[in-house]
């Protein structure tokens, strides 16, 4: 078995490599051109030069995702249980969440910057945005998909009230599904990432950092190894955030049957 | 004029006493007739088991004891008293495998308890009994995912034992089981049942399991559900599935059935 997962990974590691070989063959020999396309040499030769800021411009993207889905959570969840747990909550909030559900995120910059000026906060806005829903559905659905059977048990063991049937029974049932909607919001919300930087911000008052805020001034100087050796950041930082996650789900539910934490 | 021995014929009470219990469902404006007029009494540390063909009521006359269903009409006692919703009284153990999966089997078995108030330590103390009593001891730090159909429903019974419920009701709780699994159990819940000396009401289709466990058998009709018959069970215990008696009352009961069914 552990031959086999050695086997896998060389098949995925090839698929990589020859890629990234094609890529610098095409970009060398074909193009020939940096700005239609740079090489892997030159995106890691702008790596070499550029190292000493990528940590902090990684640290500034991170801070305005982590601002946006704060809000989004603290929003989110307590706003799915109370459309999950109540009929009517439903019934009142589910016409306006499905208006605005449609509307993507990156439509709200305009009023962001009119809201809260060319901020941090108005990347938080956008972040936040982006990272409301998949909480929002994800919550709501784990509180509706609670098994009325599991709620009657607890109610013979005597958990009959309202607040104790939510915190001993369905919060802990929808557990899953409010750790996956926080992957998902995650992941959206790194997307939105580069939108949200691309208006010049305060930048916690520093100049010029982020990763999408650098993306666009590379851009804007036609630096286009730059401009790919930020996408490839945006993608690398999205994998390890995503792994992590779910390497934190899969110790979080251990309990559930086909979770298996030697299967990441 | 009540006389003194009037109070004490009533002095042979019943723990539970169902009143001319009616249960009617409305469905699309159309009112069906599930439990018609049932009239049980149960005594203290009485094992009763509720026999009905599939589909007749047995579940619902169950969770109307229970408390998890209301009813249309007649009234429910237990001591002597009038109940109507969740009694903390009564414990139950559903067919379907009711364990929260998030809880390890000790954590299920504490459940009830935390919900009491009762101190952690003494939690840890009634739970490790319980567990010992259905010989799951081993097994008590692991998640309900990890364990088999046969001692999920262990758990159950520890589980809605550790809160010492005056009578315990049962809903088939063997019927997803296999067929060796589910004469193991019979034989441990006949073992428990004499060590706790709970009450206990048992609802089966299975006409074998409800002559090998109970003292009393109550039939009940195809919908609109009432009492057919009942039948006093004196068999000595532990009973032997394959002794004539035993197989006697199963033909008896075999023979009516299939005329009720019919």
């Amino acid at each position: 078995m552990f031959k086999k997962r050695i086997e896998k990974y060389k098949i995925q590691a090839l698929s990589i490599f020859l890629f990234l070989f094609i890529w610098q063959l095409i970009a060398q020999y074909v193009i020939n051109d940096p700005l239609l396309l740079p090489s892997i040499a030159d995106i890691i030769r702008a790596f070499f030069k550029l190292s000493a800021n990528i940590p902090i411009d990684i640290g500034v993207s991170l801070l305005h995702l982590s601002t946006g889905l704060l809000f989004a959570l603290l929003v989110g969840i307590p706003l799915g249980a109370l459309m999950g747990w109540y009929k009517n909550a439903d019934r009142f909030f589910n016409p306006l969440i499905e208006m605005l559900r449609p509307i993507p995120p990156l439509a709200w910059i305009p009023f962001a910057i009119i809201w809260f000026g060319l901020s941090d906060y108005s990347a938080g806005f956008i972040i936040f945005i982006g990272a409301l829903f998949p909480i929002l559905t994800n919550t709501y659905t784990g509180f509706r998909n609670t098994s009325n059977l599991l709620v009657e048990a607890a109610k013979v063991l005597g958990c009959k009230k309202n607040k104790d049937l939510i915190r001993h029974v369905v919060l802990p049932s929808s557990f899953p599904y409010i750790l996956s909607g926080i992957r998902i919001s995650i992941g959206i919300g790194w997307m939105c990432v580069v939108a949200a930087e691309m208006f010049g911000l305060d930048n916690y008052g520093m100049d010029n950092v982020g990763v999408g805020n650098m993306l666009w001034q590379y851009y804007a100087l036609h630096m286009m190894d730059r401009v790919a050796l930020y996408m490839f950041i945006l993608a690398t930082i999205g994998i390890a955030i995503d792994r992590i996650l779910k390497y934190i789900e899969a110790r979080l539910l251990k309990w559930q049957s086909h979770t298996n934490i030697a299967q990441i | 004029m009540a006389k003194p021995y009037q109070y004490s014929t009533n002095m042979i009470m019943y723990q539970l006493e169902l009143k001319n219990i009616s249960k009617t469902y409305k469905r699309n404006s159309k009112k069906l007739l599930v439990l018609d007029n049932i009239n049980l009494n149960v005594k203290k540390s009485e094992f009763v088991c509720i026999l009905g063909p599939s589909g007749c009521g047995k579940t619902t006359l169950l969770r109307i004891i229970m408390g998890l269903e209301q009813f249309s009409s007649g009234s429910i006692n237990l001591d002597g008293k009038n109940i109507e919703e969740v009694e903390s009284r009564l414990g139950m153990v559903f067919q379907e495998f009711s364990l929260f999966p998030w809880r390890t089997i000790f954590e299920n078995v504490t459940f009830g308890l935390e919900m009491k108030g009762v101190k952690k330590q003494e939690q840890t103390k009634i739970a490790e009994k319980y567990l010992e009593l259905v010989d799951l001891s081993d097994f008590k730090d692991h998640y309900p995912s990890e364990l088999s159909g046969g001692m999920k429903q262990r758990v159950a019974v520890a589980r809605a034992l550790a809160v010492n419920p005056e009578l315990l009701l049962m809903d088939e709780p063997f019927g997803a089981l296999d067929a060796q699994t589910r004469n193991t159990l019979q034989t441990e819940l006949i073992k428990l049942w004499g060590k706790t000396e709970k009450t206990v009401i048992f609802i089966t289709h299975n006409i074998e399991e409800a002559i090998f466990l109970a003292q009393r058998i109550i039939i009940l009709s195809k919908i609109p559900s009432r009492v057919e018959r009942i039948i006093e069970n004196k068999l000595p215990y532990p009973r032997d599935k394959l002794s004539g008696d035993f197989n006697e009352i199963k033909l008896d009961i075999t023979r009516y059935f299939y005329k009720l069914t019919k």
